[in-house]
């Protein structure tokens, strides 16, 4: 039975809709009383047309008329089909609700598993509450339902009434107190986590963890989610006593500087003098502890001695951590005093570089920034000349300071008001020159792969990116540096980066497998990791780079013409789990039936990482254009990659009509002036795509007047850099796929598509030979490369601009 | 100025100003996710709290993941991963995060007899920092680093420092001496030999 239910998933996914019909039919014939055949008929029928398929005329009646399904294959059927019809609360009502009727733990945990997946917290903890009586391990069961109930009331509680969140957090509560005396510091940990539900149960936590801690012998236990506990409530109920007696004995434990902190606070509450206070700290000798006298002068005086700034910067004047720390200091520390203990210490490359930073990013309480100035760009000049010697000597795993010197000269040279190509191409070669000395330089390495790609050759920046060995988790935070827009800057199937897009991301699929991870920690009974497991799987479903690489992938397909079938039914089914996450979230109830929930920009988890390039984020906006591509930009994508499917068969989409309205009503609001969400940076090619391919997809393919004005509308190339390349694959990505669309009859139309083509393709090589000219006319820094012994490496981009111009003109 | 912290899941997102060193290798979510659910209370991270990220986050300057394993006098437990971020090298960060793994296990429910690690035994640097830690090289393990090319070892007269490990141990009291031998660079063992 259950191979034959197989087989029928497999004709449907295979669109082999009859057959499957005439499978089902027999199976309900065969087995007249059997729920999960006429659940099986209805799914196909809903499958073979789902505009048609009506919920209320086909599976309601049925699940009217039986009594609730029970087996877990008919409730797992029935909650997939529910979460298609984008009922998503409803798909795991049937577990509630066959549950009710025939409670047994094999159903229970089915329906909290199921919850799990679906990130549904609200029903895990109405499974969870329903477990213990059916198991033999009770105990642990009830600490489920109390993870389960914080998990709902921290991050999902909007929808929930203030009564039912009293409800949830008051059963979750009284159920865990009576399992005192606690068995671990994981369950310790869910007493604490549901203490904090209430805004007066500090002293709770206070007396449940500060016994243990003060008996302290290696017979108990040190855990840092109950250091953490500890220290926040102490501070809360402001018993200073406490604190300071606890603060010591941690200190016993960890050199960390936030108990150095409350010990300093505790101390100076309880009458402690700052020299006995400075006496205690003599037990170590740590950055934490020499930096512990700066915090006691800052608390006890407002200011900062000079002998506690000399007694941290003589040890630590010349390592990197240095500038971030002095900084932190820097509402009590005056520029004169910094300046004058620094420069009492011996100079080195370290040392200058910080008093560098110190002098880049120091705002001091004198206000005064002339006595540590910022350099000029001519003593980033002299310093990497005295110090560019030191790369020859240092191990290849060192990261020089040098590179700092080298990028604030790239930085001179291509921020936006200097921006001109000549310095890009001093830029790229006095890093490339860099490089080779520092070889495991992250920092100058992104400059690279940045630079690269906005001059237009990414294949070059793809040889660093592949340096830096990106693996796993990481796709997810760096891969925008090259992914951003690579079906138009990049279209090159055959090329790795590419290829790896292509056959998709591993990555996310092992992200798919989270909830069955998170669901053994709750087995192994280690809540203390499951809120953090939660939040990282929601984030990676919800990842902008996840949908990123989803639209460009199949831009890619259309640019290259690949099929896009599969493609096409994973961003279906990912809508679908983007849809749950935002109902799932808010107040947002679907009616039955209807899909109505639109996904917003902000529903994108943002992961990306643009800090990466460091403080040049801010200064060099110009460069980094390519990266920047807004959350609602990439939902656009995605749903434009859905209308072109919906332009070629001719029909309508309610995911894609849901999302249009939710768009137009946001961007009315936007003329309205009552948002300020940042959109990216739409090109005018990719403008001009969305208009063609909304036309197309409102208003049909008759009207060969509009379209060929749309297509005569199409706005010109740029002539340089990423720009180039984008704006000529944009275009031919757009009047390819329009040239493909069989339902444009019209014949005016179909010319200008032709015609527009043809001159697009006609103007490719004058295109590329024109910027190619331009990059070898122009004159990067000599003197300065000179200066340091690089070469200049223009011949180098151009091979990489010249490889962009060979994939684009064979499209 | 530098606290530590529980790791979390999330910080897998925020890791690259220590991920992005070549040396530092980087899991898949599976393997930190193993590491999470059975030793939560060995993987955690030193936060600075003088540096703020963009987000509100404080930077992560480096982390430790641990684990217990072994029976009756082997049970111990084991560094499988110190890292930490270049603006914060060379102030004993790794240290402290070693000191933190020590305390944690040697106390309960842990109780572990001694820590161990392997280390390649051309790392000089971190075999000094290691020993000024209080550990010693227990036994060498051959060919502990062999790629798939260089096949298993079949004997253990052939060493090399760049392919070879040493188990450094440190005992703890309980451990009573039995995990520090003063000839340990010369004792040498297969890699099949140290699996618990």
């Amino acid at each position: 039975m259950s191979a034959r239910g197989d087989d029928i998933i497999e004709l449907i996914n295979a669109g082999s809709f009859k057959r499957a019909l005439q499978l089902t039919s027999k199976m309900v014939n065969q087995f007249p009383t059997m729920t999960y055949a006429k659940i099986l008929e209805q799914y196909v029928k809903f499958r073979q047309n789902k505009k048609k398929y009506s919920f209320n005329k086909g599976l309601q009646p049925l699940l009217e008329a039986m009594s609730p399904p029970s087996d877990t294959r008919s409730l797992e059927l029935l909650h997939d089909f529910l979460i298609e019809l984008g009922m998503f609360e409803k798909a795991l009502d049937v577990y509630a609700t066959a549950m009710q009727k025939y409670p047994t733990f094999e159903l229970g945990y089915n329906w909290f598993s199921k919850a799990l997946q679906d990130l549904n917290f609200k029903h895990m903890s109405q499974a969870a509450f329903r477990l213990p009586r059916f198991s033999s391990e009770p105990r642990m069961l009830k600490f489920w339902h109390a993870v389960s109930v914080v998990a709902l009331l921290k991050s999902q509680s909007e929808p929930l009434s203030k009564l039912e969140r009293r409800v949830h957090a008051e059963t979750a509560y009284k159920s865990v107190v009576a399992l005192k005396p606690f068995e671990s510091d994981q369950e310790t940990i869910v007493f604490c986590h549901l203490c904090e539900l209430w805004p007066d149960k500090s002293q709770e936590i206070v007396d449940e963890l500060l016994p243990a801690l003060l008996q302290g012998s290696t017979s108990s236990s040190v855990d840092l989610y109950l250091k953490n506990f500890l220290i926040k409530h102490l501070r809360t109920v402001d018993d200073s006593a406490n604190m300071f007696n606890s603060c010591c004995k941690f200190l016993e434990y960890f050199d960390d500087f936030e108990v150095l902190k409350e010990l300093i606070r505790s101390g100076q509450a309880t009458g402690r003098t700052e020299s006995e206070l400075k006496l205690l700290l003599q037990s170590r000798d740590s950055r934490n502890h020499r930096l512990a006298h700066l915090e006691i002068d800052s608390v006890y005086s407002g200011r900062i001695s000079d002998d506690s700034l000399a007694h941290y910067l003589e040890r630590f004047h010349n390592k990197p951590c240095c500038v971030a720390d002095i900084l932190h200091y820097g509402g009590v520390l005056t520029a004169v005093q910094v300046r004058t203990v620094f420069d009492s210490l011996p100079a080195g490359l370290i040392h200058d570089c910080n008093r560098c930073k110190l002098g880049e990013n120091g705002k001091w309480s004198d206000g005064l920034r002339d006595p540590l100035p910022a350099p000029s760009v001519k003593e980033y000049e002299i310093l990497l000349a005295k110090y560019q010697s030191t790369l020859d000597s240092k191990p290849k795993t060192d990261y020089s300071a040098c590179s700092h010197f080298v990028l604030k000269i790239v930085e001179s040279l291509v921020q936006d008001d200097k921006l001109t190509q000549a310095n890009a191409l001093t830029a790229v070669s006095l890093l490339e020159g860099y490089q080779t000395k520092d070889p495991h330089n992250y920092d100058t390495r992104v400059w690279l792969i940045v630079l690269y790609c906005y001059l237009g050759a990414p294949a070059i920046a793809y040889d660093h990116y592949a340096e830096l060995k990106i693996k796993n988790v990481q796709h997810d935070v760096l891969d925008h540096l090259l992914a951003s827009r690579v079906a138009t800057v990049f279209p090159d199937k055959q090329h790795p980066y590419v290829r790896q897009l292509l056959e998709g991301d591993r990555l996310y699929e092992s992200a798919d497998n989270l909830p069955q991870f998170i669901r053994v920690a709750f087995e192994r009974r280690s809540y203390s990791k499951i809120f953090g497991m939660l939040e990282l799987n929601d984030r990676l479903n919800r990842s902008s780079m996840r949908w990123l690489k989803i639209s460009e992938r199949l831009q890619l397909a259309r640019v290259v013409n690949d099929k896009r079938g599969d493609q096409l039914r994973k961003l279906h089914e990912s809508w679908r789990q983007l849809q749950m996450c935002e109902v799932t979230a808010s107040t947002a109830a679907t009616a039955p039936g209807t899909t109505d929930a639109a996904p917003a920009a902000s529903v994108l988890s943002d992961n990306r990482d643009f800090d990466v390039v460091g403080g040049m984020r801010v200064t060099c906006t110009d460069v980094l254009r390519y990266i920047d591509v807004g959350n609602a930009q990439i939902l656009d994508a995605c749903v434009r990659e859905m209308m072109w499917e919906m332009v070629a068969l001719g029909e309508r989409d309610q995911d894609v009509d849901a999302y249009l309205a939710a768009r137009d009503a946001v961007a009315d609001s936007d003329r309205d002036g009552d948002s300020d969400e940042p959109s990216g940076h739409v090109t005018p090619t990719d403008a001009w795509a969305w208009s063609v391919v909304r036309h197309l997809y409102e208003r049909g393919c008759d009207d060969g007047t509009a379209i060929a004005a749309l297509i005569e509308a199409a706005p010109p190339v740029r002539p340089t850099g990423w720009q180039l390349v984008h704006d000529y694959v944009g275009r031919l990505a757009t009047l390819k796929t329009l040239d493909n669309t069989r339902r444009i009859k019209d014949q005016l139309a179909r010319r200008a598509i032709k015609a527009q083509l043809r001159s697009s393709r006609d103007a490719c090589h004058a295109l590329f030979d024109e910027y190619i000219a331009m990059l070898e006319a122009s004159r990067p820094n000599a003197q300065l490369l000179a200066e340091f012994g690089f070469r200049d490496c223009t011949a180098k981009v151009v091979a990489g601009v010249r490889s962009s111009f060979r994939t684009a003109c064979n499209l | 100025m530098t606290t530590i912290q529980p790791f979390e899941a999330t910080d897998l997102l925020n890791l690259n100003n220590v991920n992005l060193d070549v040396l530092t290798e980087n899991f898949p979510l599976e393997f930190y996710f193993e590491y999470l659910i059975l030793w939560p209370e060995l993987f955690f991270k030193s936060r600075e709290l003088t540096k703020i990220q963009p987000n509100g986050d404080l930077e992560i300057s480096g982390y430790m993941m641990g684990k217990t394993e072994g029976k009756g006098p082997e049970w111990h437990s084991h560094i499988t991963a110190v890292t930490v971020a270049p603006e914060f090298r060379r102030i004993s960060l790794a240290s402290s995060l070693c000191n933190a793994l020590e305390t944690i296990t040697d106390n309960q429910p842990h109780s572990v007899n001694f820590i161990d690690l392997f280390v390649k035994c051309d790392n000089n640097l971190a075999i000094k920092l290691y020993e000024k830690l209080g550990y010693s090289v227990f036994r060498r393990v051959v060919g502990y680093y062999n790629s798939a090319e260089d096949n298993y070892p079949n004997t253990l007269t052939k060493i090399q420092d760049d392919k070879d490990a040493f188990d450094m141990r440190k005992g703890m009291k309980r451990d009573a001496g039995r995990s520090t031998r003063s000839d340990g660079r010369k004792q040498r063992c297969f890699p099949h030999d140290v699996k618990f």
